[in-house]
């Protein structure tokens, strides 16, 4: 019985809605990823921000010449694990305890009990306490260091920490992949299981089986493709929210690092879906056809 | 007359220890209308399945369009299946395109490139079957016949060796049938050997053909002066 224009109108919504569906479950499992890609992109970024906070302090002795000042600051400053140096006169190191300690500490300790001092920060993939300690004993020596200070404990559990969260995100990021490969590879499987009969009867008017997965296959391109652009319209939706919530949030972010993560999601948007659409495909054509009822 | 279907002491089923089918031998020629006929669940599907790869031979020989059954590779199947069209009860039309893009898809499957050339075979086909007015409709567009009448077509673009055709009425009206076994015979008549699993004797007394019978698991060949036998007590 032919049928009338309201019954192939809603033919053609349902083939549009099952095809907009399979897009958008795709696009949903790859914004999940592409946030985790992002984390763990911005991941080193941060954990190198903080590193190279922590320094040590070398305190001097008193009376040290401003020439023997800069020498001792040269000398510091040419060795290839610090960053940056920074000298605190004994005045201001004063004014910096007195923000802390209140300004009536002076008048306890009768006169300024802080000795001038240089602060040194190390580059992050330095910042570790053997180097602290190395950069100690070349210092100790010197004869116009009075002691030196740092706080071993604390950057020893800021390294094993940093460490851990890496090794967390990696996991996390790791299993998130496999659960977007278990997701896509499912959508595509039931979408294409809806057209286990189609590619039967394909067998049986005389088209070869790489005949009958080419167009799956594009099609499955075309999906993940189409689908990583949704998830990397998500991601900005998101990143453009934070922006307007978190302020100088886009001071943050590596626009060179955001670029791979849009091109790394959509290659990965592609070859899931194509990979998933292939092995899909390939199933069907190599089952036997009454086992397509089951 | 080239023999087509070649089958010599042949068991056929899934399984070596209780085939469907077995000791089955017989042959069709180029040009030749042969029924099959037999009880539901005898073996007939099971006997065409052979014959167009869905499932090998237990044992025996088949040879269907110069290919032995027994030892075609997957790869051949194919090509196989250009030289042997199969038409079956529940049509197997792709639903999501029209009758115009089904025989299309056919064509480009197996080969043809040139537009002009295609749309040319198109046309013949579909007015060797009366349809010329349909090439644009959707199958749901399209009445059982028609669907049925749209298989032929496609069965027939790449000239088939053979035509294997599988209760090709079971879900039409009478007329309808009528119109299908009449165009199945006139296909015959042009040269192609045609294999109808049937359960419509009626039409087997009207378009006369070799009747081959499904029956304690073999097959057994019904000649001329037997059709006074009722039918429908051995399809029964």
């Amino acid at each position: 019985m032919p049928l009338n224009k309201r019954q192939n109108k809603l033919i053609q919504q349902r083939i549009i809605s099952s095809y907009s569906s399979t897009l958008i479950s795709i696009a949903l499992v790859l914004f999940i990823l592409s946030l985790v890609g992002l984390i763990i992109l911005n991941e080193h970024k941060i954990s190198n921000h903080v590193k190279e906070k922590v320094g040590f302090t070398i305190f001097l002795k008193e009376h040290v010449k401003e020439a023997d000042l800069q020498g001792l600051r040269k000398r510091l400053d040419a060795m290839e694990m610090v960053k940056s140096t920074e000298f605190v006169s004994a005045e201001e190191a004063s004014k910096r305890l007195a923000v802390t300690l209140g300004k009536d500490y002076i008048d306890l300790a009768q006169g300024n009990p802080v000795p001038p001092s240089i602060e040194v920060r190390l580059f992050a993939e330095f910042a570790t306490s053997e180097n602290f300690i190395k950069i100690e004993q070349q210092m100790q020596g010197n004869e116009y260091v009075d002691t030196i200070h740092y706080d071993r404990l604390h950057i020893q559990t800021l390294n094993t920490n940093i460490k851990r969260i890496s090794f967390f995100l990696l996991g996390l990021g790791l299993l998130l992949f496999g659960i977007s490969t278990v997701l896509i590879h499912n959508t595509i499987r039931l979408s294409v299981y809806s057209k286990r009969f189609i590619i039967n009867t394909m067998q049986l008017v005389g088209a070869t089986n790489a005949y009958i997965r080419q167009p799956f296959i594009l099609r499955g391109a075309f999906q993940g493709f189409v689908s990583s652009l949704i998830a990397i319209a998500l991601l900005s939706g998101f990143l453009f929210f934070l922006q307007k919530e978190i302020k100088d949030f886009i001071k943050y972010l590596d626009f060179e690092l955001l670029g791979i993560l849009f091109l790394s999601i959509i290659l990965i948007g592609i070859a899931l879906s194509t990979i998933a659409t292939y092995f899909a495909v390939n199933r069907f054509l190599n089952i036997h056809k009454d086992d397509l009822y089951i | 007359m080239d023999i087509k279907i070649y089958f010599d002491d042949v068991s056929v089923g899934y399984d070596l220890q209780e085939p469907v089918l077995e000791h089955v031998s017989f042959t069709v020629q180029q040009g030749e209308l042969v029924y099959l006929i037999g009880k539901t669940a005898a073996g007939k599907s099971s006997l065409l399945k052979t014959m167009y790869a869905e499932i090998p031979p237990l044992e025996g020989k088949v040879v269907v369009a110069d290919y032995d059954m027994s030892e075609i590779k997957k790869s051949k199947i194919p090509f196989l299946r250009r030289k042997v069209s199969v038409v079956f009860q529940d049509f197997q039309l792709l639903p999501d395109r029209n009758v115009h893009e089904n025989l299309l898809f056919v064509l480009k499957a197996t080969g043809w490139t040139k537009p002009i050339e295609m749309q040319e075979r198109i046309n013949e086909v579909l007015a060797q079957v009366g349809l010329f007015d349909k090439e644009y409709k959707m199958p749901h567009q399209l009445s059982g016949g028609e669907q049925q009448r749209v298989v032929i077509a496609r069965a027939l673009l790449n000239k088939p060796e053979i035509i294997l055709a599988d209760e090709p009425t079971g879900n039409l009206d009478p007329d309808s049938s009528d119109e299908i076994f009449k165009l199945l015979h006139t296909i015959a008549q042009s040269g192609c050997a045609m294999f109808v699993v049937t359960h419509n004797y009626h039409m087997l007394k009207k378009y006369s053909g070799r009747t081959l019978q499904c029956t304690n698991n073999t097959i057994t060949e019904i000649f001329e002066q037997e059709h006074a036998i009722d039918f429908g007590a051995l399809m029964e």
